[in-house]
């Protein structure tokens, strides 16, 4: 349809060669059969030649590479594993101090960072945090720690990973819904998202408006002997949530 | 020469020779048999725009090589903070954003190429995307121009994102909300998202940045080379004046808005609220909106906007190219230019635009605010061209009716007398003289924006000069 417009200027020239050309080559098309009469052609030959000696390379690396692009992935650094956290003395103390100097405001006031199961020189988003929950005097109502009800130690912290599930950004633990309300909160700097302190599943922001995951939960440990907490596990993936 | 055998043999004879030598088997090559005209008056550089962004390529391959040398590729490590400790970065932290800090402040020029390739970074997407529309205003994308259109718009978004890769390496903390987006959009790829986002992002930040370098600095570039050897068209306009002038304006905006580093990003810390550049922007406002998952918001959507163009060769099927005779495709190209300028303002701006943006809620962009603006917008844009063609149209066919002359709005050229083209070249010449003076004593002073800015002014000084030297020619 379009190439009507444009090529009508150069006909003038160019179409006589090549309409008087086919008449030429019929002939000398005609006699090679005639001299050629093998089985199979040399074009055939080398296609079906170059088309199986690829199919065995290929075959010679695809048990081991086909589930993967090995050579693309990078190396995955191993997991630590049960790694001590931090004092519970140590925490609590924290919390103690922030309540007689009247923060308790901020959750970051008694919290602790730390990288687990991958040191930070591996990777940001493995980022987490541990934090003593409030009390009674200094809020309403307790807040436990759903995982571990009935533990002493362990019903009074919560330990999360700190990457977003919206867009990856490192989640702070510096916010309080209503000062004394009781209502702690984990807040994204970077578009608001906000879980709760207890359980870390969204409530309000983006990843509550479009229903994400909950974010990684640290599975914890206590030694009542050093009174040391450990971390064990992750349970989730950074960046994208906990099903569990 | 052959025609004047009787005059006198000049001292360059041996040079010309040698060049003519040097040119007679270049015909050998390739480069000649490109069709390279240097205009010898001024046209349009609207229409040679690709050229232009060639040239900018060009540009930001040489500021780039010489960038490598100072670069370090390496996150390096951040240890955070032991016990009752306040935190104090480790020097090994963030090594990438060091080195282009010690670039920018302890480099010899250091300061000036950093900032002429991150302001020719910019004038590359510019000049991509305004090229892209004058073709597509010009009808330059039928009647047999179907692969150079889609190979161009595939060059396009190659280049968004080898922009992209580039300024994430800077890590400061608008690179690492960019890495972060990045990741998670390729992460909610259906299918692959998870190999992928391995595969292009690594597991840490070390294998990111020596990954984004790769493709920064090779990958990507001999891609888009590529696919300009197949997007470049046979006859190709270089126009010196204009490429100069381009040169000297990039030089310019590099000396009055000089790039900062921006605020170094280190995982110990709190993020800050940071904005993409301003060609991201866009994508942003739609993953700012409130109840838009982030893989409809910063891929489909684009992608979609992105294929529309794409596939128009292939509807668009009339023969016509003038815009006059294509009322809804000129239309919709100024309504999709509407769009973008709607969407990359939203993107710099709160939920509630009368508003500083200081705190995190301000950040989530109203949907019904968002989608009301830009639909208004695009429909005002659409009807008012499209009814405006029409109205011409219908004007123009009423005159050929009526058997009357077309009017035509005729350009009387101003031409200049010899005595004002002397004056000018000789007042650009003595601007210029003033100008190596200045940048020598800026250069002493260590002035880095004034140098590029006078850098940058000389080159438009010759540009001018040239412009006047064959406005004049072309009179007598």
């Amino acid at each position: 349809m379009s190439d009507e417009k444009k090529p009508t200027p150069q006909p003038s020239t160019t179409p006589s060669p090549s309409v008087k050309a086919p008449p030429v080559a019929p002939e000398t098309v005609k006699p090679t059969p005639a001299t050629k009469p093998s089985a199979i052609s040399r074009r055939a030959f080398v296609v079906g030649a170059l088309g199986a000696s690829t199919l065995l390379a290929i075959g010679a690396f695809a048990p081991p590479s086909l589930p993967s692009w090995n050579i693309l992935n990078p190396l995955t650094p191993a997991k630590e594993g049960p790694t001590q956290v931090v004092s519970w003395n140590a925490l609590d103390q924290k919390y103690q101090n922030a309540v007689s100097a009247g923060k308790t405001y901020s959750p970051s006031d008694f919290s602790e960072f730390f990288y687990f199961p991958y040191p930070v020189t591996a990777s940001p988003y493995y980022k987490n945090v541990i934090t003593r929950l409030p009390e009674p005097p200094a809020v309403p109502t307790k807040l436990v720690n759903p995982f571990y009800p009935n533990d002493p130690v362990l019903s009074k912290v919560a330990a999360f990973n700190l990457t977003c599930v919206h867009l990856r950004c490192i989640v702070n633990p510096g916010f309080a819904g209503t000062p004394r309300s009781g209502e702690f909160r984990l807040q994204c700097p970077c578009h608001g998202s906000q879980y709760r302190l207890t359980d870390a599943v969204p409530v309000a922001g983006p990843a509550f408006d479009l229903g994400l995951l909950p974010l990684p939960r640290v599975k914890l440990s206590y030694d009542s002997a050093t009174g040391n907490i450990t971390a064990t596990d992750l349970d989730g993936t950074a960046g994208v949530g906990r099903t569990a | 020469m052959a025609g004047q055998p009787s005059a006198k043999r000049g001292v360059l004879d041996p040079i010309i020779a040698l060049l003519r030598w040097v040119w007679d088997r270049l015909e050998r090559t390739l480069l000649l048999a490109l069709k390279i005209v240097f205009p010898s008056r001024f046209i349009s550089p609207l229409g040679f725009l690709g050229m232009l962004t060639v040239i900018v390529f060009l540009i930001l391959g040489v500021t780039g090589a010489l960038l490598l040398f100072h670069f370090q590729p390496i996150f390096g490590d951040c240890p955070p903070a032991a016990a009752n400790t306040t935190y104090v970065p480790a020097p090994t932290c963030n090594s990438a954003f060091n080195s282009v800090t010690s670039i920018n402040n302890q480099v010899n020029w250091g300061f000036l190429i950093r900032n002429i390739h991150y302001q020719a970074s910019n004038a590359m997407v510019l000049l991509a995307v305004m090229h892209m529309f004058y073709q597509y205003f010009a009808g330059r994308y039928k009647l047999r121009y179907e692969i150079l259109w889609v190979t161009g718009i595939i060059l396009g978004v190659v280049t968004i994102i080898e922009a992209y890769t580039g300024y994430d390496l800077i890590f400061n903390i608008r690179g690492q909300l960019a890495i972060n987006i990045g990741q998670t959009l390729t992460y909610y790829t259906p299918v692959l998202g998870a190999n992928l986002a391995q595969i292009i992002f690594g597991f840490s930040f070390n294998d990111l940045t020596i990954r984004f370098y790769a493709f920064h600095v090779f990958i990507i570039p001999i891609i888009m080379l590529a696919i300009m050897s197949v997007h470049l068209p046979k006859n190709l306009v270089l126009d010196i004046p204009v490429a100069s002038a381009i040169t000297g304006i990039i030089l310019i905006l590099g000396g009055l808005f000089p790039v900062e580093v921006g605020v170094r990003y280190d995982p110990n810390q709190l993020t800050q609220i940071t904005f993409p550049e301003w060609y991201f922007t866009s994508l942003y406002a739609f993953i700012r909106t409130q109840g838009l998952a982030p893989f409809i918001a910063g891929a489909i959507i684009p992608g979609v906007f992105v294929l529309i163009f794409t596939v128009v060769p292939f509807f668009d099927r009339g023969r016509k190219i003038a815009m006059i005779d294509r009322p809804f495709w000129v239309a919709l190209g100024v309504a999709a230019l509407g769009q973008i300028a709607i969407v990359t303002v939203w993107g710099f701006r709160a939920s509630n635009p009368f508003q500083p943006l200081l705190s995190e809620e301000q950040l989530l962009i109203d949907p019904a605010l968002f989608a009301g603006s830009l639909l208004i917008a695009t429909a005002l844009a659409y009807g008012f061209v499209y009814a405006f063609v029409r109205w011409r149209r219908a004007k123009l066919d009423a005159l050929r009716a009526a058997k009357k002359p077309i009017p035509y709005r005729k350009v009387q050229p101003y031409f200049l007398s010899k005595g004002e083209v002397y004056s000018l070249l000789g007042g650009l010449l003595l601007l210029q003289a003033f100008l190596d003076l200045a940048i020598f004593r800026a250069f002493l002073d260590t002035l880095n924006n004034f140098a590029l800015l006078e850098i940058g002014m000389v080159l438009v000084a010759f540009a001018a000069t040239v412009h006047i030297y064959r406005v004049s020619a072309q009179v007598k």
